[in-house]
């Protein structure tokens, strides 16, 4: 599988550029390096493959049509796209009925498929340092944001699953990621 | 918590995507309205975005970029402007002594990533002078060269280098054509950097700039000294308008 390493962010900058101008074989190459991991990103959230395969469709359209807003100097452009493709999956699982995790018919095991964030891998700078800020929250104040950020869950969702009520829920994360601002200084 | 903590808050939710679903719907209209807001927005996004990199790719479908490229819409000369720009080539050529080969094979290319293609006509019309709008120079569809982008309140234009490559002893020359000048005017030469900023539209009316053909030809170092294009067309393209950032 394809890893986008940060070597290939000059690729995809460049790719982005010729796709803002129209050119779609760049489009396309984009669209081959990057496919897999905006995939996994919108997946994760809708849980259901049709529902995964329409946001993915939308997002790429997005793309298309706001690659010249695309700006290196603010975002790579991985992160500016996953956040296209991110946003829009949330749009579609927030207006759909607000059920629990568990309701939702072949629905992964949510825990299971959390990553260990300590496992070695190769992870980028800005990684490195928003972890480091995560690991100084209490445990399950990490869960919340990791949870929220990986599968879409909302207040309630997170409510429920770690067996909380909502308003605690909506406190500790407001504080959390608060602290993770201050942490990362910027 | 502070009024500044809720709106950060309320941002940073936003961002890692845990408001329900009204409270979504109502910080996304605060986008739109307040950017101090929106700024915060996307702050929180990127101090979030790296968690990405935790997230295991999976592979989509085969079937599923067919779909996408079929819906990357319309991306088409329009038929009733080319003909306009047709005869402005024409005339042109006459005028420059364009190399007969080179000027068969220009294609044009309106983009329409932003509007519908019903829109296009109101678009192509002479506009309040806050627009941005944009051209796309290119040899053809596959093979941007520059981007144009044109600042109808200062009167100026950016030129942004995309796939043109730089030719040794020759230089690229910027021209507008426009059916009510006999020849084509300089808007000089296309600098070396990735960007090339002039006022150099300020003598036009915006109804002109808004009508008038782009164009790059290759020219000896320091343009033309004929005050025509004396080498070969190799981009063209026309200007649309781009909704605000």
């Amino acid at each position: 599988m394809t890893v986008i390493q940060m070597s290939d962010s000059a690729l995809l900058v460049q790719w982005l550029n010729a796709a803002a101008a129209g050119d779609r074989d760049a489009f396309e190459r984009l669209y081959a390096a990057t496919r897999a991991k905006l995939y996994g990103v919108v997946l994760r959230i809708l849980r259901r493959q049709d529902l995964a395969e329409e946001v993915l469709q939308e997002a790429y359209l997005k793309i298309w049509n706001s690659a010249g807003q695309y700006d290196a100097r603010v975002a790579s452009p991985i992160t500016w796209m996953v956040t296209i493709a991110r946003n829009r999956a949330i749009d579609v699982v927030r207006r759909r009925t607000e059920t629990s995790v568990e309701d939702e018919s072949g629905t992964q095991d949510v825990a299971a498929d959390l990553p260990d964030p300590l496992a070695a891998r190769e992870i980028s700078e800005e990684l490195q340092r928003l972890m480091a800020c995560l690991r100084t929250l209490q445990p399950e104040r990490q869960s919340l944001v990791l949870l929220a950020y990986r599968f879409g869950l909302s207040r309630e969702q997170l409510a429920v699953k770690l067996g909380k009520p909502v308003n605690t829920v909506k406190t500790w994360l407001r504080r959390s990621l608060l602290e993770i601002r201050e942490c990362l200084g910027a | 918590m502070t009024e500044d903590e809720d709106r950060e808050g309320l941002a940073a939710e936003y961002a890692l995507g845990t408001l329900d679903r009204s409270e979504r719907l109502q910080a996304q209209s605060l986008i739109e309205r307040d950017a101090a807001f929106a700024a915060l927005v996307r702050a929180w996004e990127r101090r979030i975005a790296s968690l990405h990199e935790l997230i295991e790719p999976v592979e989509p479908p085969a079937h599923v970029w067919p779909l996408i490229a079929a819906r990357l819409g319309a991306v088409a000369a329009i038929p009733v402007e080319l003909a306009a720009v047709r005869r402005s080539l024409r005339r042109w050529r006459a005028a420059s002594m364009l190399s007969g080969a080179l000027a068969a094979s220009l294609l044009l290319f309106v983009g329409l990533r932003e509007f519908s293609p019903a829109l296009l006509p109101q678009v192509l019309q002479p506009r309040a002078p806050e627009g941005r709008y944009v051209a796309v120079l290119q040899r053809d569809q596959t093979s941007p060269g520059f981007i144009l982008t044109v600042d109808l309140r200062t009167k100026s234009f950016t030129v942004r280098t995309v796939g043109a490559q730089r030719q040794p002893e020759r230089s690229y020359e910027l021209w507008l054509v426009h059916d009510r000048f006999p020849q084509p005017h300089s808007l000089g030469v296309i600098g070396d950097d990735e960007f090339t900023t002039r006022a150099a539209l300020a003598a036009y009316e915006p109804e002109i700039i808004n009508t008038a053909t782009y164009a790059v030809s290759v020219e000896p170092p320091g343009g033309s000294p004929t005050g025509v294009a004396t080498g070969p067309v190799v981009f063209v393209g026309k200007l649309i308008e781009v909704l605000p950032k």
